[in-house]
């Protein structure tokens, strides 16, 4: 067999491995929410059937949840960018004492279980109001979320090194200035990430809603999982398909936001 | 342009200390150093990147020392082009005008914009953006977005050091017409002994955080005040006290044959290389540690042992006294 036969084969193996890793259970997991008595050993389903979505989108709390959803995770990501941003610059380009301890008890919030710290909290959130409403449920959203938009944002400030700013600098332009025009920009590839991540991090907070929210804000998780006791797998097909659609919709609205704002600068 | 004084030092470790140079509008000064000598470090001192220790920088009578680099009337280029990627070249070149501190309508922006990138033959590159560009390209529209604020001084901090040689010796040449056609005061900045000849109307010599010599190319070469300038921009062998030129050896098989007037001493023969219609020879002269190229229209083979001969007369002492107009070093009169 020569080299390219076999290079050929390699990427077809990968492509099938990746589609059985990857593809195939999202299609499966659509299919089967719009399908009408699909058994083993049928390799079609009967019918198609959009019963499940009706079931889902029957309950009343369903609006109501996915609005919450949205709202919380939008609010948690300005959130984590109006903090982590400038946490995430001064770590990157200062130096002074104790810099390395604060780095290190910046990832604590991820490495101690949640639900420890989350019980600890609960006390004085009940004591300051901040239980059993939307913005309790924001504040303790970004517990397991800022770890990650700061590290990911001090990589992003990291990779840019100082050249920019100077650059801008002697161009007579003001540091604020450099820093809109020219850092931001250029950091769009880690704020994208760090924006995916902080949103589907916050997407899928069951037991800090559950806390915290007191079972009086409704999230998607919350009212997800109990589906799981249910044996209706369509239903939990159709369930899951939206769990997955909503980080794709933010995506897509991220992107028109970045972009636009790459546009604004280009005008006058 | 006025500096006095100058010094830095970082944690107790002095970079440099007592440099003071003067400049001319409109002249073009070399810097020349090896690396780590404190040249980008003086440099940023002067854009104001850096703060320095002690000492003042002057630009046009006024005192810059304290200045914010973004409010002083000067433009560092780094080595790297560092063209804005997210911006096409035309927005990159007039980004000094909208944002700096004359804020310039749209129109004249771009009128300004598209003049200075027809001045560095990019007119037509507009509206591309920085990676459809080649390195001497987007140096070029560094050099644009640096000029079209009309700096009171340019800054260049090796600027073709990440260019291939041969784009190398046409740019510089092309760099040296421009500045000089735009009437830009520039200190330049550079390792390469050629492309400080080339570029400056003057030449700064710095080692170990200080000026060793300043004055024009010709001077600096034909005369170093020093071993450690004779070494450094100079082509020839120097001794303790004296310095010899190279074009005043001439290579001999060895003999013991000696003339009045004359001295001779010992080398060996490393290769041969043939440039501008000559052969030169690169000798090492073990007695002095030192390499050294000569001409010669005899034939020699590589390892041969050969004796050097020149006049006596023809060995030049160091002086130590500066006789430039343009730059005082006072800490090396004080010495």
């Amino acid at each position: 067999m020569n080299e390219n036969r076999k290079r050929v084969l390699l990427q077809g193996l990968f492509l099938l491995l990746f589609a059985i890793m990857f593809v195939i259970p999202i299609f499966f997991m659509f299919a089967k929410s719009i399908s009408f008595g699909w058994q083993w050993p049928n390799l079609s389903p009967s019918g198609i059937d959009i019963r499940a979505w009706e079931v889902a989108f029957r309950d009343p709390r369903i609006y109501q949840s996915l609005i919450n959803t949205v709202v919380i995770g939008g609010a948690v990501v300005i959130f984590n960018f109006l903090i982590a941003t400038p946490a995430a610059y001064s770590l990157s380009r200062y130096e002074f004492k104790g810099k390395t301890m604060i780095e290190s008890l910046l990832i604590l919030p991820i490495l101690v279980p949640v639900l420890a710290v989350a019980m600890g909290l609960h006390i004085p959130m009940i004591r300051l109001g901040l239980t059993d409403n939307l913005s309790g449920v924001i504040l303790i959203h970004l517990l397991p979320t800022l770890p990650y938009a700061i590290r990911v944002l001090k990589a992003g400030f990291d990779r840019l090194n100082n050249d920019w700013e100077e650059q801008g600098a002697v161009l007579g332009a003001r540091r604020a200035t450099v820093f809109w025009t020219v850092i931001i920009p250029l950091m769009a590839p880690s704020i994208r990430s760090a924006a995916l991540l902080v949103f589907v991090i916050s997407l899928s907070q069951y037991v800090l809603t559950a806390i915290i929210g007191g079972g009086r804000v409704s999230t998607l998780p919350m009212i997800y999982y109990p589906f799981f006791s249910s044996a209706d797998e369509a239903v939990i097909a159709s369930f899951t398909v939206m769990f997955a659609l909503l980080p794709v919709l933010f995506l897509i609205l991220f992107e028109t936001v970045c972009r636009s704002y790459l546009k604004i600068l280009k005008k006058p | 342009m006025k500096v006095e004084n100058l010094a830095i030092s970082y944690n107790g470790m002095t970079v440099f200390s007592d440099l003071n140079v003067e400049l001319e509008k409109g002249k073009i000064m070399s810097l020349v150093g090896p690396s780590g000598c404190g040249k980008t470090t003086f440099l940023r001192c002067i854009s104001g990147l850096t703060s320095p220790t002690s000492g003042t920088i002057q630009l046009n009578g006024c005192d810059i020392t304290k200045t914010k680099p973004e409010e002083r009337p000067v433009v560092l280029m780094f080595q790297q082009p560092l063209l804005f990627p997210h911006m096409t070249i035309l927005q990159n070149v007039t980004y000094g005008l909208k944002y700096g501190k004359r804020k310039l309508k749209k129109k004249e922006r771009e009128e300004k914009g598209l003049a200075i990138l027809e001045k560095v033959d990019l007119g037509s590159h507009g509206e591309r953006y920085p990676h459809q560009l080649s390195g001497g390209q987007q140096q070029r529209v560094a050099l644009a977005r640096a000029l079209i604020v009309n700096p009171d001084l340019l800054l260049l901090d090796e600027p073709f050091s990440s260019l291939d040689p041969s784009l190398r010796s046409s740019i510089r040449l092309w760099v040296k017409d421009f500045l000089k056609n735009e009437g830009v005061t520039a200190l330049f900045v550079t390792h390469d002994r050629e492309e400080a000849m080339i570029i400056g109307d003057e030449i700064a010599v710095m080692k170990d955080g200080s000026f060793q010599q300043t004055g024009a190319p010709e001077e600096v070469y034909q005369n170093p005040k020093s071993s450690t300038v004779a070494e450094m921009f100079s082509e020839g062998v120097h001794f303790e006290e004296s310095f010899l030129p190279a074009n005043q050896l001439t290579i001999r098989p060895v003999s013991n044959l000696k003339v009045s007037d004359t001295e001779t001493i010992r080398a060996v023969i490393q290769y041969k290389v043939y440039k501008y219609g000559h052969s030169f020879y690169h000798l090492h002269v073990p007695s002095l540690k030192q390499n050294v190229v000569v001409s010669s229209s005899q034939l020699f083979n590589d390892g041969d042992h050969v004796d050097l001969t020149y006049l006596r007369s023809s060995v030049q002492p160091f002086h130590n006294e500066q006789s430039t107009i343009y730059f005082t070093d006072k800490a090396r009169q004080s010495r």
